[in-house]
């Protein structure tokens, strides 16, 4: 049978060695922050232009899995996403290394991460082609709505007030329009400011608006940053196998979501993840511990985006579209190679491709040993670490993650402006993510709204561009449930309340 | 009743939000039509949300956290550094900025008391890590450091 | 006289040692800096550069992405950049021409010193194959029918593929509505899942999406060696050539013997035979403006660039 075949020619000495590899490599720059799996498997390209197509697909797969995972690592002990699709877990896994949890939530990050990535490739193995006739079916109106429903699940999230979270995202909208608009070229909020013309770098205002408030709180006092609990730290690998075990649901559900929206090009895990985690949120009964140290918050959102890492896929090697920017880099990495994608891969060059699924499948199988030694071995680092080595070293890797993006200084310094100000207003009950989170969706929900207006206008009416779509009014209904859900779950809250007295 | 006082941060915070808002309306003005719509759309809304948090403000409750403990000089210390260094760098160039900074920042998070042993060990282990950071980036991963 | 021996002898031993540094160059890695973000047709040509470059001169591209701005956050930084070179950009026409025209963008197009064009890409007119227009014929009697009612997807506002839509829709009296997307990818998928009516697009992109999508058209004085059923323009009678230009640059302050030997470099690269081979699989069309061609070039563009800006309106008041 053909599939033993290309099982076969993955499991290879070689192949295997790629495999393990590339993850310990990915894990490792994506744990960096500012170091994104964009970057990773830039980096990595050239050397794989000497190899087979299958192998350099495995080892910049592995790479793009292993970087996707690693992110969690510095969302859950710094607060600070390692990758933009980290955001969603500082929610509850910075929380859960505050009290000493660290190591459960690495773990649990950990099993969800290679839970995830498997439903994502499974995906990629099975259902590739139909999958990929859905993605198209997402227009950018249908992108509007979606930005739009991340925006409003912003105003969910937060532990603070509802006001303050939509004010944040507001900032972060406002944001991402600085600098060349897209569609319409204006050049807006810029004045004569010329370091701005490029816009603000989501990643210079990831690290800044998360890690340097941090900082600086950690140099006020003297209490150490992570506590261990006086005991040693160990995988606590039952536990959280325990807690998987009663979120089947969650995970199922969570992998499912990061799949699909990894279909989706341009979206990426950081909306995967908020979207699972949203819903994770609403389907829980322990819904009031999201947000405090909740395990079944970092099980969502990192299912959701390792799985977005198969889902990705899906597009670029059935229709040549990159699902996700390290895609973008893979499909250019092929091109040089000579593989031309489409649908014909999956016929003409199914060796290539089968191959590179099971290499893939068995990357992220790799992953839960690999990623339970590196993570145990950073969370010991981590915590031994006295804090004055900690804070100039932790400052060290935002000042070379900001300019590494784009080996642009004036990154650097909008890094640091932005996580002063974060901290300022920190203090007065503002928090990152909604920022953030605007500014990564203020682009996509733009770009959609004035795309459908051109598209609608050309067609006639932009009313039923926008509202008279089947994929559309299922993204609107969601919105519109995520609006009232809190409003008729305090309702309910206070009949049951009532009931009482 | 008692009268709570009114914490005047998120009084101007509030004043300010509106203000941000209202500006961003106003830039609209020499912006194409489409390039126009989310900006305005955006700062209206701040306006709006400005005002609901003026109020809640006003009322008491404006949710701003207690004054923060610890050493506000040091958190000082820390945000100069940390400014100092993103803009010397092009200046400095990496290496002596990047040291400079790290020292400063050793000395700002250090809060027991300095022992020979301590001060070596800590300074060569900062320097390690500086090091190994610094040719992981020049070399591994091919970044121009200034 | 011994002050002009002295002055021949300081004279030629500069000369001498920049000679020697040119013949030395590249001696090391060599930053070549994409101003776009990657995957699109400046990375994979670059890509495709890099081996070849390496096979002749032992010494490797790095590539990283500087993207914003649609390539100005790149160009108006590259005089900044170290002028050794060993710091070079990727340019791209129409961009550098159209964008400093338009709007203050943080250069002039006088201030980016392009050392060798070595492609372009050509525009091409596409349909998705399932799509009810067979031809161009069929395309313009549609759109005469309904004016603006046609949306063309295409990466970018004031770019190749919008200029060509605007030249298109002149030559052929019609009036269709150009929706700018971000980047050739995001074009390409409203293209396939039929968001739009068509696509402006390149040859690349034919290639790519293979039989996916129509050809109705392409701005060649020949057909594409790879792509025999594709029209051109010009044999259906619009007088239609072009498309995105691709080059190398440098800081403006790079000794000019550095640039020649980078120029010179990146010709030979061009006359490989196998990079021919897979940039023409790869829909590219090879091009040579070397330094001696590099003014009446630029010239002839500008001129060609302004006219069209001129009437689209573009030009800054």
């Amino acid at each position: 049978m053909e599939t033993l075949d290309y099982l076969l020619a993955a499991l290879t000495p070689f192949n295997l060695l790629l495999a393990i590899g590339g993850v310990i490599a990915g894990t490792v720059i994506g744990a960096l922050p500012g170091l994104t799996a964009t970057m990773a498997v830039a980096v990595l390209v050239p050397f794989t232009f000497t190899m087979e197509p299958a192998a350099a697909l495995i080892v910049l797969g592995a790479i793009y899995t292993g970087a996707i995972y690693g992110g969690a690592y510095a969302a859950i002990l710094l607060n600070t996403p390692g990758t933009p699709s980290a955001i969603a877990t500082t929610f509850d896994g910075y929380p859960m290394a505050r009290r000493g949890d660290g190591d459960l939530a690495l773990t649990v990050a950990c099993l969800a991460s290679v839970i995830g990535g498997l439903v994502g490739a499974g995906f990629l193995w099975l259902l590739a082609p139909p999958m990929a006739t859905v993605a198209l079916k997402f227009g950018p109106v249908e992108y509007f709505w979606l930005g739009l429903f991340g925006l409003t699940l912003i105003a969910s999230l937060g532990e603070g007030s509802t006001i303050k979270g939509l004010i944040g995202g507001c900032v972060g909208l406002l944001l991402s329009m600085i600098g060349v608009a897209e569609v319409g070229g204006d050049i807006r909020f810029v004045g004569d400011f010329k370091p701005l013309l490029g816009g603000i770098d989501v990643i210079a205002a990831l690290i800044g608006l998360y890690c340097i408030p941090v900082l600086i709180d950690l140099v006020a006092t003297p209490v150490a940053h992570l506590d261990s609990g006086g005991r040693i730290s160990s995988f606590r690998l039952a536990e959280a196998i325990h807690i998987v075990k009663n979120a089947k649901f969650n995970l199922a559900r969570s992998s499912v979501i990061g799949t699909v929206v990894g279909i989706l090009p341009g979206a990426g895990g950081s909306v995967a993840s908020l979207i699972s985690y949203s819903e994770a949120k609403r389907a829980s009964k322990r819904r009031a511990f999201f947000g405090k140290g909740e395990p079944d918050g970092v099980l969502a959102t990192e299912s959701a985006n390792n799985a977005t890492v198969g889902g990705g896929f899906i597009p670029t090697l059935v229709l040549g579209i990159p699902g996700t920017p390290p895609d973008a880099i893979i499909l250019g990495a092929l091109m040089v190679q000579g593989i031309r994608t489409g649908p014909t891969l999956f016929t003409q060059q199914a060796p290539i491709v089968y191959t590179f699924i099971f290499g893939l499948l068995l990357a992220t199988i790799l992953m839960l040993p690999i990623g339970l030694l590196i993570g145990r071995f950073a969370f010991r680092s981590l915590v031994a670490i006295p804090k004055s080595v900690l804070v100039p070293s932790v400052a060290l890797l935002t000042i070379l993650g900001s300019y590494a993006v784009h080996n642009n200084i004036d990154e650097v310094q909008q890094m640091v402006i932005l996580g002063v100000l974060a901290w300022c207003v920190g203090r007065l009950g503002f928090s990152a993510s909604p920022i953030v989170l605007g500014l990564i969706l203020g682009a996509i929900a733009e770009r959609g709204f004035v795309q459908g207006n051109l598209i609608g206008n050309a067609r006639g009416s932009v009313m039923a561009e926008f509202f008279a779509r089947p994929i559309s009014l299922g993204i609107i209904f969601f919105i519109v449930l995520g609006l009232l859900w809190p409003l008729w779950s305090n309702y309910q809250a206070r009949k049951a309340g009532e009931a009482h007295d | 009743m008692i009268k709570r006082a009114i914490p005047v941060l998120p009084l101007f915070g509030s004043v300010i939000v509106i203000g941000i808002g209202w500006a961003a309306v106003a830039a609209t003005a020499e912006y194409s039509e489409l390039g126009a719509l989310f900006p305005k759309t955006v700062g209206a809304l701040m306006v709006a949300l400005g005002f609901v948090y003026l109020v809640q403000t006003l009322m008491g409750r404006s949710g701003a956290s207690a004054p923060a403990d610890g050493s506000n000089l040091r958190r000082f210390l820390l945000m100069a550094v940390m400014l100092g260094w993103s803009f010397s760098l092009e200046w400095l160039g990496f290496l002596p900025a990047s040291a400079a900074a790290q020292a400063a920042l050793l000395l700002i998070a250090q809060h027991v008391r300095w022992t020979f042993k301590k001060a070596l060990t800590y300074g060569v282990s900062t320097a390690f890590v500086l090091l190994a950071l610094y040719a992981l980036f020049k070399h591994a991963l091919q970044v121009p450091l200034p | 006289m011994k002050q002009i021996s002295k002055i021949a002898l300081a004279t030629l031993a500069a000369v001498a040692t920049s000679m020697a540094a040119a013949a030395d160059y590249p001696s090391k890695t060599v930053n070549y800096v994409i101003p776009f973000g990657p995957g699109g047709e400046s990375d994979i040509s670059a890509r495709l550069q890099e081996p070849v470059f390496k096979k002749l001169t032992g010494q490797s591209l790095a590539i990283q992405y500087k993207p914003g701005a649609g390539g100005a956050a790149g160009w108006s930084k590259l005089n900044d950049m170290t002028a050794d070179g060993y710091t070079v950009m990727g340019t791209n026409l129409p961009h550098i021409v159209l964008q400093p025209m338009a709007k203050d963008v943080g250069y002039q197009t006088d201030d980016v010193t392009t050392v060798f064009w070595f492609h372009y890409t050509p525009d091409a007119l596409l349909v998705p194959s399932g799509s009810p227009v067979k031809n161009l014929k069929d395309f313009i009697a549609a759109a005469k029918q309904a004016p603006g009612a046609t949306t063309l997807s295409g990466s970018g506002t004031n770019s190749a593929n919008h200029l060509a839509q605007q030249q298109f829709d002149k030559l052929a009296g019609i009036k269709t509505t150009y929706i700018p997307f971000k980047g050739t990818g995001a074009s390409n998928a409203a293209l396939l899942g039929n968001q739009v009516s068509g696509s402006w697009g390149y040859s690349t992109v034919q290639i790519k999406l293979g039989d996916q999508v129509r050809c109705l058209g392409v701005a060649m004085e020949q057909r594409h060696p790879q792509l025999p059923n594709c029209p051109t323009f010009k044999e259906q009678g619009f007088d239609l050539v072009g498309g995105a230009y691709r080059g190398v640059a440098v800081p403006k302050s790079t000794p000019a013997n550095i640039q020649m030997k980078l120029a010179s470099d990146l010709a030979k690269v061009n006359a490989d035979p196998e990079f021919i081979r897979k940039m023409e699989a790869g829909g590219f069309a090879m091009l040579n403006v070397g330094p001696k061609e590099m003014p009446q070039f630029m010239a002839d563009i500008k001129a060609r660039y302004g006219a069209l800006a001129k009437e689209m309106g573009i030009v800054k008041k």
